[in-house]
């Protein structure tokens, strides 16, 4: 490598690490700082928010797209507050029984807070009854009255009786009671004939007396065809009364009621067919009589209980609209449910055991759902749809919508929706549900997009700080140094992997500002200083870094084989980032190629044994593409190559690897080594260019500390793409390291920079000739293609002329 | 049944038809505070049994109005029920007073058993007065039965 090349493609100290100049307006301590805005860097979501929750069309809901810690649920609350309050109160809603069809529940709605009033009259009103209804049965009048009808029926019966009596008399015929029905028989002073006595008459007389019997019986069996109208008669005459009485005790009360609730007809004509119920079920509310089995006398509690008024939604306590967030969006939870008391071996319910969910809860107001939560319970997310596009909630169990039980249950009104539902979750969610559900689209018409980072600039550098300064304040904490404030910029660059943005992610700001916080505390200080910051991102790394520890244990004993010294054939350090969630590392990983005369072939070995993911193979396919192009433009590819990544035995993901392997099978190809004291990273495109890469942060870090842990003589360095010297935020042990001259970063934009670089021998450029720079990398790779295109030639020739033989 | 002069002989001839807590609550009376045996005398009139040996008696059903021929078998089975209707329910009045009770079935024919159930010396005979030209009025009279009329309302059905 000519030390020009290197100088050259050096990253100067400056761009490894965006440092955060002092404020303009210099300040001592965050507290200082004015209010930052709370959604900093999410107008569009905000935007996005508003827009959801102001048109007043159906299937605009909201879906807030984001990663989790961006502060949405925050933020989301924040703007609905604001519109909730300007809303005012919804309805409250009642179930009621339905007195025509009781497993039909039904709704009443209310201006808010007389849902509760209305219930409390209805219970006011039947302990009324209770005393009034029972008392007007033993009263003297009404005794009175009973005893009269009574008498009557009975006197009717009476005479009837006399009249066939007296007519069967007078025709020599006695009517006898069995205990079950009667007996016509011939009579002579009042002693029954025999059948030796009826033998004796003349036979006229006995004629007389069968076909009298005979007629008799018919007349007979004619009054008792009648005895069930007289029964029903008495029955009636006896009912009638009893409505009449109740009528009487109950028509004061409920019209007092009338009277209140006059302005609301549903509520009116509810009352009438209640009280037309209480009179005709008069007998229900008489104080029961004793019986031998008492555990099945009716009890007239429950008789009353049909009046009572379940209160679903009560909004009394409220002046704004309601903002509901169920966090644990079951069915139940979400849509309502009815339960259901066991009863001598039964499960009985009614209108009383209705129970409203998050869905009628929020009616009126807004609905917040964790869309992965309602996707992960049974049957929340169909039924919620179903509740959106009806425009209704319903309230039914899973098992009824689905036809599981066959018992009868209820099935309550349903009450109409007028709410937003706000569904907040991540981006591939909101995706998959696009592509997927056509309903979704349907009822989920605003989309919310939550911003991971901010351009890094003065301004929003200076905006940002008050937003920390904020998350200081609102989470009770000591306020920032000036110093600890740039610190916090820096590590929020970092956190965003660019030094040109900031992350947005709250959580993780909030999760510093609290840990540095502590560390401050524990110094004893008033006052959050640089080293307050250092010792939270230190002590968090050191607390989740037990696996990274081990890799670079595994790398000092040798046993995760990786050089950083010397050089070698075929065998490059390439660079591997672990990603742990909140925390990620990377580290070398050496990559082997070796090569031989073959038909064009490149073996990717993690493909082969499927331990390569797709993006991977893909950058193998760029790379056996570039190798191509690049050196054999005119003659068949004769090469067998294959590439591995040595001692790895779990996944291999991403084309980051795709320089150093094209650089390992370079060198087993021209046969010059690589030096092992420098890493390389980089995905590499068909035309030789050199591409960014994630992680690249970690990846750099990760291989210092492997130098580091062995020594570093200023040999050592990475090579990364040049266009993500932008997203370097390196630790600063490693700028340190790179200023002393003990380390280096250079950054190639083609994947010949990266092979001078690595093999110190410049890679070589096509000269008028068509050719390569004699002894230059490419000039050899070139030269050893050809000769495996020649050897390949001559095997085939051979092999045809043995064939011919 | 064991007798001894000092107990008094208690017979209450009860039929279907009178009211059995009337002619219970006469005995009660008349037995006073004296030791006293009970005896119910169901008197019976065969008059079922003279029906049923009519070809063509039919018992025609209170309830749904239809008829179906009344045999002797029915007729029997009347009296037992009748019979076992009357035991139960003088046993409860009986048993609610503290007292024992025997129950007798008498059919009208059979005056001759009658003769030998009611004896001579402190007997009383209580009856409705209904049954003031029974037969068995007859069979005691003379015999220093004290005979008792009871005027009883009809039997509850």
């Amino acid at each position: 490598m000519t030390k020009e090349l290197a100088k050259a493609l050096s990253v100067p100290v400056a761009e490894l690490r965006r440092a955060c100049e002092a404020f303009e307006q210099p300040f001592e301590r965050s507290d200082e700082l004015p209010p930052g805005a709370s959604h900093m860097g999410q107008q569009r979501a905000v935007d996005a928010i508003r827009f959801g929750i102001d048109i007043d069309r159906p299937g605009y809901n909201v879906y807030v797209l984001g990663t989790q810690g961006s502060h949405r649920h925050g933020l989301v609350n924040e703007l609905i507050a604001e519109r909730a309050r300007a809303k005012g109160a919804p309805d409250d809603w009642c179930y009621v029984n339905n007195f025509t069809d009781p497993e039909r529940p039904q709704a009443l709605s209310f201006t808010a807070g007389r849902g509760g009033e209305f219930r409390d009259d209805m219970h006011a009103l039947i302990e009324d009854m209770r005393l009034a209804i029972p008392s007007a049965f033993e009263g003297d009048d009404y005794r009175n009255q009973l005893r009269a009808i009574e008498e009557t029926t009975q006197k009717e019966l009476q005479e009837q009786w006399q009249s066939l009596e007296e007519h069967a008399a007078s025709e020599g015929i006695g009517v006898l009671q069995t205990s079950t029905g009667y007996v016509l028989a011939p009579v002579e002073k009042g002693k029954v004939l025999g059948d030796k006595e009826f033998d004796r008459l003349p036979e006229e007389r006995r004629k007389k007396i069968q076909a009298a019997i005979k007629r008799l019986s018919e007349e007979l069996q004619a009054r008792i065809e009648q005895m069930p109208k007289l029964r029903k008669q008495h029955r009636e005459r006896v009912r009638a009364l009893n409505q009449e009485v109740t009528a009487q005790a109950v028509s004061a009360l409920i019209s007092e009621l009338r009277q209140k609730y006059e302005d609301m007809p549903k509520v009116t004509a509810y009352l009438d067919i209640a009280e037309q119920n209480i009179i005709e079920n008069a007998q229900d509310f008489r104080r029961p009589e004793s019986t031998a089995l008492p555990f099945l006398a009716r009890d007239s509690t429950e008789s009353f209980a049909q009046y009572e008024v379940n209160l679903v939604v009560d909004n009394s306590a409220s002046d704004a609209a309601p903002i509901i967030y169920e966090p644990n969006p079951s069915h139940p939870n979400v849509i309502g449910k009815i339960e259901h008391r066991a009863e001598m071996g039964a499960l009985l319910t009614d209108f009383r055991m209705v129970r409203s969910g998050s869905l009628l809860q929020a009616n009126g107001g807004y609905l917040i759902l964790d869309i992965q939560r309602v996707l992960t319970r049974p049957f929340t997310w169909e039924s919620l749809k179903q509740a959106l596009l009806a425009k209704s909630a319903r309230i039914e169990s899973p098992a009824d919508t689905y036809g599981l039980v066959t018992t009868t249950t209820l099935k309550p009104e349903p009450i109409p929706l007028d709410l937003k539902v706000i569904l907040i979750g991540e981006r591939w969610l909101f995706y998959l549900l696009n592509r997927y559900d056509h309903e979704f689209e349907n009822l989920f018409k605003v989309a919310a997009d939550f911003e991971n980072d901010i351009e890094r600039n003065d301004e929003t550098v200076r905006e940002y700080a008050s937003l920390v300064a904020d998350s200081a304040r609102t989470n009770d904490l000591l306020p920032l140094s000036h110093d600890a404030m740039r610190k916090v910029i820096e590590q929020r660059a970092r956190r965003a992997q660019d030094g040109e943005k900031l992350s947005l992610h709250m959580r993780s700001l909030d999760d510093l500002l609290i840990q540095s916080d502590y560390w401050a505390r524990k110094r004893g200080s008033e006052l959050v200083e640089p080293v307050d910051i250092k010792e939270a991102i230190d002590q968090r790394d050191r607390r989740l870094d037990r696996s990274r520890a081990r890799i670079l244990d595994a790398i000092r004993r040798d046993i995760l084989l990786i050089d950083t010294e010397g050089t070698c054939v075929g065998q490059v350090n390439g660079l591997s980032v672990i990603d742990l969630g909140e925390y990620r590392y990377g580290h070398p990983v050496r990559i082997t190629a070796t090569t031989r005369m073959g038909t064009g072939e490149l073996v990717d070995i993690e493909r082969e044994v499927k331990l390569g993911g797709a993006i991977h193979s893909k950058g193998m396919l760029i790379l056996s593409a570039a190798l191509t192009s690049r050196y054999s433009p005119e003659t068949p590819l004769s090469l067998h190559g294959s590439v591995v990544f040595e001692q790895s035995y779990g996944g291999v993901e991403g084309d980051s690897a795709s320089v150093g392997e094209l650089c390992a099978l370079i060198s087993s190809l021209s046969r010059i080594p690589i030096k092992q004291n420098i890493a390389v990273t980089g995905s590499i495109n068909q035309l030789g260019r050199v591409q960014v890469v994630g992680g690249i942060n970690e990846k750099i870090e990760g291989f210092f500390d492997v130098c580091s842990n062995r020594g570093l003589d200023g040999s050592h360095g990475v090579v990364i793409p040049r266009d993500n010297i932008k997203h370097l935020m390196l630790r600063e042990d490693v700028t340190d390291a790179v200023r002393d001259g003990r380390f280096h970063v250079f950054a190639a934009t083609t994947i010949d920079e990266a092979v001078a670089l690595l093999t110190g021998v410049p890679a070589g450029e096509r000269g008028p000739d068509g050719r390569f720079a004699h002894g230059s990398v490419n000039a050899k790779v070139e030269e050893q293609l050809i000769r495996y295109a020649t050897l390949r030639k001559r095997f085939g020739k051979k092999a045809e002329s043995d064939e011919q033989e | 049944m064991s007798r001894s002069k000092e107990t008094l002989h208690v017979f209450i001839a009860v039929t279907e038809t009178s009211s059995i807590p009337d002619l219970w609550q006469a005995a009660l009376r008349t037995a006073g505070d004296s030791p006293a045996e009970f005896v119910a005398l169901y008197l019976h009139d065969e008059r079922w049994h003279r029906a049923a040996s009519l070809p063509f008696t039919r018992e025609i059903s209170k309830t749904a109005g239809t008829a179906v021929d009344f045999t002797l078998r029915r007729a029997e089975q009347l009296l037992s029920d009748a019979a076992r209707q009357l035991k139960n329910q003088i046993d409860k009045l009986a048993s609610e007073a503290e007292r024992a009770i025997a129950f007798e079935v008498l059919p009208e024919s059979d005056q001759v058993r009658a003769r030998g159930l009611i004896s001579a010396g402190e007997s009383v005979l209580i009856l409705p007065s209904i049954l003031h030209e029974h037969p068995i009025c007859g069979e005691v009279t003379g015999r220093g039965v004290r005979v008792l009329f009871v005027e009883c309302g009809l039997a509850q059905a």
